[in-house]
């Protein structure tokens, strides 16, 4: 998709199985809203197809082609009450309004407002509005439901209520759903595979815990928040096993009094269960050659300044593409 | 819907008012232009080399500017405190109070000249400045008041953690941002009260005259048509600079408001200093839009032996021969049904102009070309539908339905002005969210566009009810002598000397108050945001 000479999304290939949760993970700008309106069709792509069963959308206006969205700022009909909102969709692909109105009713039960029937979209709090708009876009049972950072406006402890509970209401009702965000909890927590964008491509998509596990390209790792270090000199090649750029996860990182790695804490931050500790590790002329950060159990870990030695543990150490296999020294 | 049946619906839309625009109102401006400029079939610029040169003429043109001016800025002075009140402040009636400030927009300028009259406040230019502001209060506390209700507090509290004390941060931030709005008040009061009509006819008197009354006594008492097709061309200059700066200042803002009231931003009155201001303002307000009205229903009631029901008694017993050539029954039905017919016209053709300008490009261009009979004036569109409409296909002066046509015409301009905010305001997410939902673009606009404009449209009907009830400048022009409105019959009852007469006349005027005050009321009622712009 190209705006002017911006390339919105570019060279995406994602392919959605009945029932399956795919989350798509991108920093802010990555092209996520865009690729869920060109899919929904309320802006044409430049280029590239979107396939239901195999058949080209491209010919349907967005109203004929049986996809879900939901807002990020839910877009509820505000002339409309709860109910009204929920049998919208419903309505439209006919039916009587009983039939209608008795659905979302149902749906409204399954997603925690039963009996907010009758009460105006303005008086709802955030939760209560986001509940009423993903009611809203479940309920027609669309072929593939899309969500656009549902969660966003909601405070940390209400989000992670509401992805468990999205989760499990999508699965039982088997309906296939393209999640997309850019909170890693988010995202991690309810795909059945997760899709890192950026700069509107794909840069590996996988199952959570080989996404997680094995992040194929730098831009993934350090999204992920994995250390991105190029083993270029001899001391880091033998320590992690390879040459070039490589991925070193933070707990594979350790303080060692004997370590083989020297370098100086530059800044230290508290993350509930660990520290995250940044040291600059130094050359064997002294100067400084790479910063990683280290996930430090230790509840008194060494203080800004303070010199350290560092253990690599090669379990902890991916491969990036271009690095090669050091040999064994 | 094909595409090709949606161009003919979108034609259909910038057509039909356009069409109406033309043969109503284009057709007879152009007509006066033609009687003032070449009266024989050849220009002669004699009428209006004549008008410019003519002393007294050129006097009544000075007049006219001087007195809009002292209007504006005295509307101006004693309405911006106002909307502050009424826009920012939280106090209990206060949704009361912003609903009643609109009445006297609407009322006939006849009924507030004759309860002005009745306030022993004679004919005199400060009576008339007074009156201006009297009915003109309401544009400005609307319009102000609408922008600034919807200014983020926080940005003045910035200001002042920033260092600013309280009044500085009022002038360098408040201020500029109301800027637009000021200025766009303060260009539409100038436009009405340039081109106000009964206030000056019955506040005036016989030394005070503006180009508006002038053009009226040319026609109607010395029957010279051509010094009044003169006199209006040159208004008509004058009004389309006004129209033009008007259109700069107010701008298009396209804001996506939220549909609901920007009761957010007000907050109670809190300390000694705020809440005598707010009372002061009040009070003002009270004196101002009351006092004329409680002395005009007051003196409706009294009688040459005390108070009683005697005047509107009266009414009913003048007979022909005298001023009435008929019962004050018909008079109100005229009324009443005029105003019905004007309201559907300019619902139609106001409507389907407010959805076109919607979805057009060229949008400042139709909206302007609309509100321009808003700034020419009710006589010179009486004036022109006289000359102009009096030959086949096109002879209706004897048609009854000129009256509400012209009326209609008066009032489209608030019709479209009430109708393109709330639409504008209609986010476009709702129509893309009811695209995923599966609704066709036809079945969108009935789901999405159409329920949130009926609601517009329903306050904009009521408006144009009342503007029609009231409107004066025209219809005296238009209506015939056995089917008067009851601002005519008012009018012709304040021509004649006699208690008797006035008594009747402020009889009749307080029917007519009674019934714009309804209907003023259940249109304020009914709102659904404050888009508070006319």
């Amino acid at each position: 998709m190209r705006y002017g000479d911006v390339v919105a999304v570019d060279d995406l290939d994602v392919t959605v199985a009945d029932g399956e949760i795919v989350s798509v993970l991108g920093p802010s700008g990555s092209g996520k809203s865009t690729l869920l309106r060109a899919i929904a069709g309320l802006e044409p792509p430049t280029s590239g197809r979107v396939l239901r069963d195999g058949a080209d959308l491209a010919v349907l206006p967005p109203h004929r082609r049986d996809l879900g969205l939901m807002f990020q700022d839910h877009a509820l009909f505000p002339h409309r009450d709860v109910l009204g909102n929920v049998a919208f969709g419903l309505r439209m692909r006919g039916g009587s309004r009983r039939d209608a109105e008795r659905d979302a009713r149902d749906m409204l039960e399954r997603v925690g407002l039963g009996g907010y029937d009758r009460r105006s979209i303005t008086q709802l709090s955030g939760g209560e509005q986001q509940r009423v708009a993903l009611a809203r876009a479940l309920a027609p049972a669309p072929a593939l439901l899309m969500l656009d950072e549902p969660l966003g406006a909601l405070d940390r402890q209400l989000r992670e209520q509401l992805v468990t509970e999205l989760g499990a209401l999508c699965r039982s009702l088997g309906q296939s759903v393209l999640f997309v965000t850019h909170d890693h909890d988010e995202a991690f927590g309810i795909g059945d595979r997760v899709a890192i964008l950026h700069d509107g491509r794909v840069e590996q998509i996988g199952d959570p815990g080989e996404v997680w596990g094995a992040p194929a390209t730098a831009f993934v790792a350090a999204f992920l928040g994995w250390n991105v270090v190029d083993a270029s000199d001899s001391a880091l090649e033998e320590q992690v096993g390879h040459r070039g750029v490589v991925a070193v996860r933070p707990d594979a990182l350790s303080l060692s009094p004997t370590g083989p790695l020297d370098g100086v804490v530059v800044t230290r931050t508290f993350r509930r269960d660990h520290w995250l500790v940044r040291v600059e590790l130094g050359g064997p002329t002294g100067a400084a050659v790479t910063a990683v950060d280290l996930a430090v159990g230790d509840p008194q870990p060494p203080t800004v300044g303070a010199r350290v030695c560092v253990r690599v543990d090669r379990d902890g150490v991916v491969a990036l593409p271009g690095a090669a296999r050091a040999p064994e020294a | 819907m094909t595409s090709r049946a949606a161009q003919l619906a979108r034609a259909a839309m910038i057509g039909v008012p356009l069409a109406f625009l033309a043969v109503f109102f284009v057709y007879p401006v152009v007509t006066i232009i033609g009687r003032g400029l070449w009266p024989d079939g050849t220009i002669d610029l004699g009428p209006i080399a004549d008008v410019v040169t003519d002393p007294s003429l050129r006097q009544v043109a000075w007049f006219t500017v001087w007195q809009a001016t002292l209007s504006t800025v005295l509307t101006l002075a004693v309405g911006i405190p106002a909307a502050y009140v009424l826009a920012r402040t939280r106090f209990p009636g206060s949704g009361l109070v912003r609903s009643l400030v609109v009445v006297p927009f609407v009322l006939p300028t006849v009924v507030v000249g004759s309860a002005f009259l009745a306030l022993g406040i004679g004919p005199s230019l400060g009576a008339i400045l007074v009156a201006h502001l009297f009915f003109n209060y309401a544009v400005v506390v609307r319009t102000v008041g609408g922008l600034w209700a919807h200014l983020d507090p926080r940005q003045e509290d910035a200001a002042r953690m920033l260092g600013a004390s309280r009044v500085r941060a009022f002038t360098a931030v408040t201020l500029p941002a109301l800027r637009p709005a000021i200025l766009a008040a303060a260009a539409i009061v100038f436009l009405f009260t340039f081109t106000s009509f009964g206030v000056v006819l019955v506040l005036g008197g016989p030394t005070h005259s503006t180009l508006e009354t002038e053009v009226y006594r040319q026609t109607a008492q010395l029957l010279d048509l051509q010094t009044a097709a003169a006199l209006s061309i040159v208004q008509l200059l004058a009004v389309l600079v006004l129209l033009v700066v008007t259109e700069r200042l107010s701008g298009h803002r396209v804001v996506a408001l939220t549909l609901r009231g920007a009761t957010a931003t007000a907050r109670r009155v809190r300390g000694l200093g705020e809440r005598v201001f707010v009372a002061g303002n009040l009070a003002l307000a009270l004196i101002l839009l009351g006092a004329p009205i409680a002395v005009l229903v007051a003196r409706s009631f009294e009688t040459s032996y005390g108070i009683g029901v005697d005047n509107y008694r009266a009414l009913g017993e003048l007979q022909s021969g005298s001023v009435l050539f008929v019962p004050p029954e018909d008079a109100i039905l005229n009324s009443l049904e005029y105003a019905v017919v004007a309201m559907c016209l300019a619902l139609v053709v106001g409507g389907l102009a407010a959805f076109a300008i919607v979805r057009t490009r060229r949008a400042g261009a139709i909206d302007a070309a609309l509100t321009l009979p808003l700034g020419v004036s009710a006589v010179t569109v009486g004036f022109g539908f006289l000359i102009a409409l009096d030959e086949p296909p096109l002879d209706l002066r004897s048609e009854w339905i000129l009256v509400p046509i012209a009326q209609a015409l008066v009032a489209i301009p608030f019709v479209v002005r009430l109708t393109t905010p709330v639409l504008r305001a209609i986010d476009p997410r709702l129509r893309e969210a009811a695209a995923t939902l599966g609704a066709p673009p036809r079945r969108v606009w009935r789901e999405i566009d159409l329920p949130i404009a009926s609601r517009a449209l329903a306050v904009a009907g009521g408006f144009a009810f009342a503007i029609a009830l009231g409107e004066f400048g025209a219809t005296v022009f238009l209506a015939r002598p056995d089917r008067p409105t009851l601002p005519v019959v008012i009018y012709r009852l304040l021509g004649q000397p006699g208690s008797t007469t006035f008594g009747a006349a402020m009889a009749a005027s307080t029917i007519l108050l009674i019934l714009a005050a309804i209907s003023m009321v259940v249109v304020e009622r009914a709102r659904v945001a404050d888009t508070g712009v006319f």
